[in-house]
């Protein structure tokens, strides 16, 4: 099955919960998210996702000066980016426990 | 903008992103451009040499998907207005010009004329291969040539051609009329030579983005209202992007250059600052020979007439000729500070 359609749908949720966990700049959103499974995810999608959450108020931004290279453009999560995702998270739990139930044959007559 | 990377693919795949992303507002496309540039730079250090079209798709698919993801709306493409063809409008116009009483009068009197083409056409001809020889119009090649042309141009138009044939000369006398008509004011201006071609670029490249009627600019030489010479100026265009300048290739010393770009606050190289920098670059000239002691000559802003604007406090003399450009070593740097 093509995941891409899916993951359109919870990108912004799978964003909050790797800015949640820690303080990330862009590549390294897109290199978490991958490395926790989300491999098809487009580059561009994480950065159109983040300045869209971020527009939204679900994000604050910081920059970090690297001496090795280029300074770093931090994200971090807010009490409003808190907030979505929890929500964004009860959504997501009962719309897959619907799917999941659905999927084991459990259909009213 | 800070510009965090400054490889020619990464400038050349953010200008091409930017260029997708240039109908948005300036503060949203400074944000996502800024940001690709840091993610850019970060692939970098990745180690991974694959190109970025590979590893991110082309510029117009990044665009397009960072708009979608983002929330922002598709680009605004300008729409093409379905109109008729062109050639049916011009057809009809002529039919109708035709069929009126006074078009019907031209198109009677019209083949009284045919002789007189038939002179005319062969002393275009001899013009035209007088022009191509480069002997002038006027010449003796052209007054032994055009008895005979006349003659042998009407003893053709006397002559029932068969279709084929026709269709030849009505090409050749196209091109014949055109080329004289084309090469004709040239010669009687009283230019030496004609150029046909002087091998300057007649569009815009990426090895020389900037065009002038001149040909292509490789460097700006910028002064204020005051006629004092300015440097580390950056200029952007009605789109907020960068005026790039192509790369001086040749110097009249022969000594061979290469750009020095100023630093930014945060160290990072800001190309195209203006007027540029230059460092003598190696001990070969141009053309690989040893550079001669003295040989190279110390770069100076061209002489130019500046005019003098009204000011309320005496304003100093410019001088431009005066104002040796740096050839090597610090310069100052423009104050450029990336949006937060």
């Amino acid at each position: 099955m093509d995941t891409s359609q899916l993951l359109k749908g919870v990108l912004d949720m799978a964003v909050l919960t790797v800015v949640r966990d820690a303080d990330a700049y862009g590549y390294d959103v897109v290199r978490r998210l991958r490395t926790a499974g989300l491999e098809e995810v487009g580059d561009a999608s994480v950065y159109g996702t983040m300045r869209r959450l971020y527009q939204a108020g679900a994000l604050t931004s910081y920059v970090v000066p690297s001496d090795e290279g280029p300074h770093r453009k931090y994200y971090a999560i807010n009490d409003r980016g808190r907030s979505l995702l929890e929500d964004s998270a009860k959504t997501w739990t009962s719309f897959a426990d619907t799917v999941e139930s659905l999927l084991a044959g459990n259909v009213a007559a | 903008m800070t510009t965090p990377t400054t490889t020619g693919a990464a400038q050349r795949y953010l200008g091409a992103v930017d260029s997708e992303l240039s109908d948005l507002p300036l503060d949203a496309r400074t944000d996502l451009v800024e940001d690709l540039a840091l993610h850019l730079a970060a692939l970098d250090q990745e180690g991974d040499d694959r190109p970025y079209e590979l590893r991110l798709g082309t510029p117009v698919a990044y665009a397009t998907e960072l708009r979608l993801a983002a929330g922002l709306p598709p680009r605004v493409r300008a729409q093409v207005a379905e109109a008729p063809p062109r050639f049916l409008k011009v057809r009809q116009d002529w039919r109708r010009l035709t069929s009126s009483p006074a078009g019907r009068e031209v198109l009677t009197f019209l083949p009284l004329l045919v002789p007189a083409w038939w002179v005319l056409r062969a002393m275009l001809l001899v013009a035209a291969l007088s022009l191509f020889m480069f002997t002038g119009v006027i010449g003796l090649l052209s007054l032994v040539l055009v008895v005979p042309a006349i003659v042998g141009s009407v003893a053709l138009g006397r002559r029932r051609l068969a279709p084929t044939s026709r269709r030849v000369l009505r090409v050749a006398e196209v091109v014949v009329t055109v080329w004289t008509l084309l090469v004709l004011p040239g010669v009687f201006s009283g230019n030496d030579y004609i150029y046909v071609n002087d091998g300057a670029p007649a569009a815009a490249s990426e090895a020389f983005p900037l065009l002038s009627t001149a040909g292509p600019v490789t460097d700006i030489f910028p002064y204020d209202s005051a006629g004092v010479p300015l440097e580390g100026v950056l200029l952007f265009d009605q789109d907020g992007r960068p005026l790039r300048v192509g790369e001086q290739e040749w110097w009249a010393d022969d000594c061979r250059r290469t750009t020095l770009p100023p630093r930014a606050a945060d160290g990072v190289p800001v190309p195209f600052a203006y007027p540029q920098n230059y460092v003598l670059d190696g001990e070969t000239t141009l053309y690989g020979g040893a550079v001669e002691p003295g040989q190279c000559q110390q770069l100076s802003r061209p002489q130019v007439p500046l005019p003098v604007f009204a000011a309320a406090t005496p304003v100093p003399t410019p001088n431009p000729s005066a104002s040796p450009l740096p050839e090597a070593g610090p310069s100052p740097s423009p104050a450029v500070v990336g949006p937060s």
